[in-house]
């Protein structure tokens, strides 16, 4: 496979075709390692900030297209059973009633919602939620 | 213009690793990691190209 390594010279790019595939694939890794230490924080844990990072650039649009698979179950389905169908209130103040529909496809710690007063969808993380 | 370099085959865990690198980290990485290794040929007397 191929990675994106942003905006490169020939020059550089000579230097790194110096890198066996293997090599590579090792001073990545190395690197990714470094920095989850440099940060203090697991894999897991960045993964979630990046998740919330994408999820709130999502358009309005966006949220309620993966939603609507979701719903028509053309996602794959959710890793936890019993969670669909359940409502929840926001912890954070919010005291709108969100139905879940399942979870985020491939972030087993998200939800997607829909809010059964305005319609609206909505992701949440399950660990903000106080599910009924 | 970016770029993209062939890393061969990832397994699950390494690509969630390497996908918490930004395209910048991953050139450094990648840059720094060349260097060293032209560094220990030149050492060996070994020619690079």
């Amino acid at each position: 496979m191929q990675i994106e390594i942003g905006d490169v010279s020939q020059k550089r790019l000579r230097e790194i075709n110096h890198l066996t595939e293997k090599e590579r694939r090792a001073a990545l890794v190395a690197a990714a390692k470094a920095k989850l230490e440099r940060e203090g924080k697991t894999l897991d844990e960045i993964n979630h900030d990046a998740v919330a990072r994408r999820v709130a650039g999502f358009t309005r649009e966006r949220i309620a297209r993966v939603c609507e698979k979701v719903r028509k179950g053309l996602t794959k389905p959710a890793e936890k059973p019993g969670l669909t169908g359940k409502t929840f209130v926001l912890n954070l103040g919010y005291d709108g009633h969100f139905k879940v529909l399942g979870e985020l496809p491939g972030y087993s710690d998200w939800l997607v919602a829909v809010d059964t007063f305005s319609g609206d969808y909505k992701f949440t993380r399950k660990d903000e939620v106080d599910l009924r | 213009m970016d770029k993209a370099v062939r890393i061969g085959k990832l397994t699950d865990t390494e690509l969630e690793l390497i996908n918490i690198l930004s395209p910048d980290e991953r050139k450094i990485a990648l840059l720094e990691a060349a260097k060293k290794k032209v560094e220990r040929l030149l050492m060996e007397g070994k020619e690079c190209k």
